[in-house]
């Protein structure tokens, strides 16, 4: 493992922890300002990744800062701060979708726009394409896991903390979800590597 | 593509069959925690080895980043982000620290007992919150088991919050010159092991359990 990355996502942590409990303990707005400002890249990146709907973003955010202004005293600082907040978060994203409907047919409309314009497209923008399109067509469950990992870097260890789920079916979402994604490619064409 | 059947011998007599499906799908489950540096280093060892000597795996690694790719470029994109001054206005400053606010009445409720209290209906018997009280007063007798608990130095109003969260309790009466109060549990634990764990606790100087039904 990387120890650098390690001990920077531990002192993060430290922080965390301490902003938490002074927002438990003392109602401290400036502590959940702070706070506020330190998940704004990493949790509305998030939310942008699942909704594309940048008018719904911070009302959702704001909706996540206030169940940890409401809950903080809950957290029990076993678990990593980082997993308690995105798991409000992963929430917050689940009602979001279910509203949203946001999965829209991404590459069906790229594919119509291409063939209508005659246009070549570069191979390697394609692929990202492709796989951005199979990954919007995931189950939300499994579109949340991989989102997790690869945007925020979550260990399947904490993913499973976030989602409240064991370990394992963290890993079996991960397999079928780079299954569908991998075959989704495969049968629009994008060789895999 | 061929998956290799060779074995390997890692780390003292541990093998890496590739022929054998379990393990290649415990490899495989790891995919997502190598691509991510999340293994540690005995992981990452075998988890290498095993890939040197397996297309598939070699082939679902290199997968597996190029879907990171598409996702982590996005970590660029610009987004504007919200402000807390959207958050601030519903925010409910008012103070949590009280011992009532243990109790979790609603607004309405906390009214309704209010109007009890005052029109002198012994609806619930009330927190006691008088100074001038002493351990030694004659205290209605509790129906029910009830911790005393002396603690060594009076908690802030936050700290008691806390304290009724973490131990799922109800105060029910306050000996503010004694540092001491006694405490109903919230939920149907076994009294003498929530008192074992209070006791345990480094603010607590004593437990005592009140009024105990006889086993």
């Amino acid at each position: 493992m990387d120890e650098l990355a390690t001990t920077s996502r531990d002192s993060d942590d430290l922080i965390d922890k301490a902003l938490l409990r002074r927002i438990a303990d003392e109602q401290d707005s400036a502590a959940l300002q702070t706070l506020y400002r330190r998940y704004a890249p990493r949790v509305t990146g998030f939310l942008r990744r699942m909704t594309q709907d940048s008018g719904l973003i911070e009302e959702a955010y704001n909706d996540v800062m206030l169940t940890v202004w409401k809950k903080a005293s809950q957290y029990r600082a076993e678990s990593k701060a980082s997993s308690w907040v995105f798991s409000i978060a992963y929430r917050v994203c689940l009602r979001m979708v279910k509203k949203q409907k946001f999965r829209a047919g991404v590459l069906d409309m790229l594919q119509k726009e291409r063939q209508s314009e005659g246009f070549e497209v570069d191979r390697t923008v394609e692929r990202s394409d492709l796989i951005q399109a199979a990954l919007e067509k995931l189950s939300i469950p499994h579109r949340l896991v991989i989102e997790l990992s690869y945007f925020r870097d979550f260990s399947t260890e904490e993913i499973a903390e976030i989602v409240g789920c064991p370990r394992n079916t963290v890993k079996t979402r991960l397999f079928h979800a780079r299954k569908q994604v991998r075959s989704f490619v495969e049968q629009q064409g994008g060789s895999t590597a | 593509m061929s998956q290799s059947s060779q074995c390997r011998e890692l780390e003292g007599n541990r093998f890496v069959n590739m022929s054998d499906p379990d393990q290649f799908k415990e490899l495989e489950a790891m995919v997502t925690d190598y691509v991510n540096g999340r293994l540690d280093a005995s992981n990452v060892q075998r988890f290498e080895a095993a890939m040197e000597h397996d297309e598939i795996l070699h082939e679902t690694v290199a997968f597996e980043r190029e879907i990171k790719s598409v996702i982590a470029t996005d970590r660029t994109a610009e987004t504007q982000l919200p402000r807390f001054a959207s958050l601030e206005t519903k925010l409910d400053t008012r103070s949590r620290s009280s011992w009532l606010a243990g109790l979790r009445w609603g607004a309405p409720v906390a009214a309704a007992v209010m109007l009890a209290v005052v029109i002198g209906i012994n609806w619930q018997q009330p927190v006691v919150h008088d100074d001038y009280q002493t351990l030694t007063d004659p205290v209605a007798p509790y129906s029910q088991p009830v911790l005393r608990i002396v603690l060594l130095e009076p908690l802030s109003a936050a700290q008691q919050t806390a304290f009724i969260e973490q131990f799922d309790v109800q105060v029910i009466a306050e000996y503010r010159s004694a540092n001491t109060i006694d405490v109903v549990a919230d939920t149907d634990v076994n009294f003498a092991a929530l008192a074992d764990t209070l006791r345990q606790d480094a603010r607590i100087r004593l437990v005592r359990v009140l009024n105990e039904s006889p086993e």
